[in-house]
């Protein structure tokens, strides 16, 4: 049998004393895909990345090519890539089109899934357009707003960033930045919730506003009003001779690869995922969770469900109890 | 950041399909594809097939996660793992 290995996941502990979420404890386990990546060429570095992460395959191969290219010298200013862009889409379709409505005790969107998937692929944005503002997407939306949460949405949400932009915040990417991302000291959000940076964040819930800021982005391309910072978005710069790092802005959220290389080998390979920022032991899943009434834990585990729907680990996840 | 895993299709059951690969059996959503046939190679990750591979292709990944697997036990010469590449995705 082939060598086989845990591809991931995310651990949600929850402490429950007094009727409330006293703690909770995320880790974040996945293998560290750097080691097999030092020591390669560049060129088969580049290659070998998109071949191992099945999830958002095009954002990961631009990433490494343009961190690859920056490490060489050559600049990308921000642009909106057409095919992390179409994968952007794609993401959203399903996850508002065959994920959401479950969780609002609605029927999945199958058919117009399909069609919408065929529209994203074609530049379609007409009809994808209609079906946005149709009687089911209206419903779906209804449902958003009457799903009522104690918690606001936390206001710590990374800035739009661009790969110079990013040298003044992180002037050089490190392994337990990898593990452990900050911005100016504290974990952010990340994803098309701080992408869209308009969310009212005194009534809105978070898991409202995820869903919301998904569909927006969608309307925004249905309607021509895609830009630059938008899903799709993509960047580099060189940080230093030899070393280079990319920006991507993927369906989960910001993607950060650097490159350093020794000749045309990698000596060190660096990247900093969505599921990081998000899922970060003191990050926003944890100030959404702490403090919840625990009294029913059933109505408890619900809402874990939503808020990790919501933020959308690129891993499987699992809850403890403590 | 999630590792895909590739699987053969062994049986349709509607928009799913069980597939098998790498030692494992599971039930993926197939709906991201279209259409899927017994014997399809598919990439699978978060229960959901993604996309289809050719038997080239699943033979490179397979290597290509043998490697992490060996890194992760803690061997440290990888070359065979990581031939050149055939061909861009």
């Amino acid at each position: 049998m082939m060598p086989n290995f845990d591809t991931g996941r995310v651990r949600i502990q929850l402490t429950c004393a007094d009727g409330r979420v006293g703690a909770v404890q995320v880790s974040n386990e996945r293998p560290d895909v750097a080691m097999v990546l030092r020591g390669r060429t560049a060129d088969q570095a580049v290659q070998l990345l998109p071949l191992l992460f099945a999830l958002c395959g095009q954002a990961q191969a631009r990433a490494a090519a343009l961190a690859l290219a920056a490490a060489r010298g050559e600049e990308c200013v921000p642009r909106l890539d057409p095919n992390v862009q179409r994968e952007v889409l794609r993401e959203h379709l399903w996850r508002c089109l065959l994920d959401l409505p479950p969780l609002l005790e609605e029927a999945a969107l199958q058919q117009e899934f399909i069609s919408a998937m065929k529209w994203a692929a074609e530049g379609n944005r007409a009809d994808l357009h209609a079906l946005l503002n149709s009687p089911r997407i209206a419903t779906l939306h209804q449902r958003l707003q009457q799903i009522e949460e104690s918690h606001p949405v936390p206001s710590r949400l990374l800035p739009r960033l661009d790969a110079r932009r990013s040298l003044a915040e992180w002037p050089r990417l490190s392994a337990k930045f990898c593990r452990l991302p900050d911005w100016r000291g504290m974990p952010a959000g990340t994803g098309a919730i701080a992408r869209q940076q308009q969310i009212d964040k005194k009534t809105t819930s978070l898991f409202s506003a995820c869903w919301r800021a998904r569909f927006d982005e969608l309307l925004d391309w249905a309607t021509g009003d895609d830009k630059v910072g938008a899903g799709g978005t993509v960047s580099a710069t060189p940080v230093a001779p030899g070393i280079g790092r990319s920006l991507v802005e993927t369906a989960r959220g910001l993607l950060m690869h650097e490159i350093v290389l020794d000749g045309e080998r990698i000596a060190d390979y660096l990247i900093v995922a969505p599921t990081e920022w998000n899922f970060h032991p003191h990050g926003i899943l944890v100030d959404q969770l702490l403090g919840q009434d625990a009294g029913d834990r059933a109505a408890l585990q619900q809402q874990v469900a939503r808020a990790v729907a919501a933020l959308d680990p690129c891993v499987p996840w699992g809850l403890e109890w403590a | 950041m999630c590792l895909g895993i590739p699987m053969q299709v062994v049986e349709v059951d509607g928009v799913f399909a069980w597939c098998e690969g790498r030692g494992r059996r599971e039930r993926l959503n197939t709906l991201w594809l279209g259409e899927t046939s017994p014997g399809d190679c598919v990439y699978a990750v978060l229960g959901q097939a993604r996309e289809k591979l050719t038997v080239q292709r699943v033979a490179e990944i397979n290597l290509a996660l043998d490697g992490l697997a060996a890194a992760l036990q803690g061997e440290t010469n990888l070359d065979a793992y990581f031939p050149d590449l055939t061909m861009p995705r």
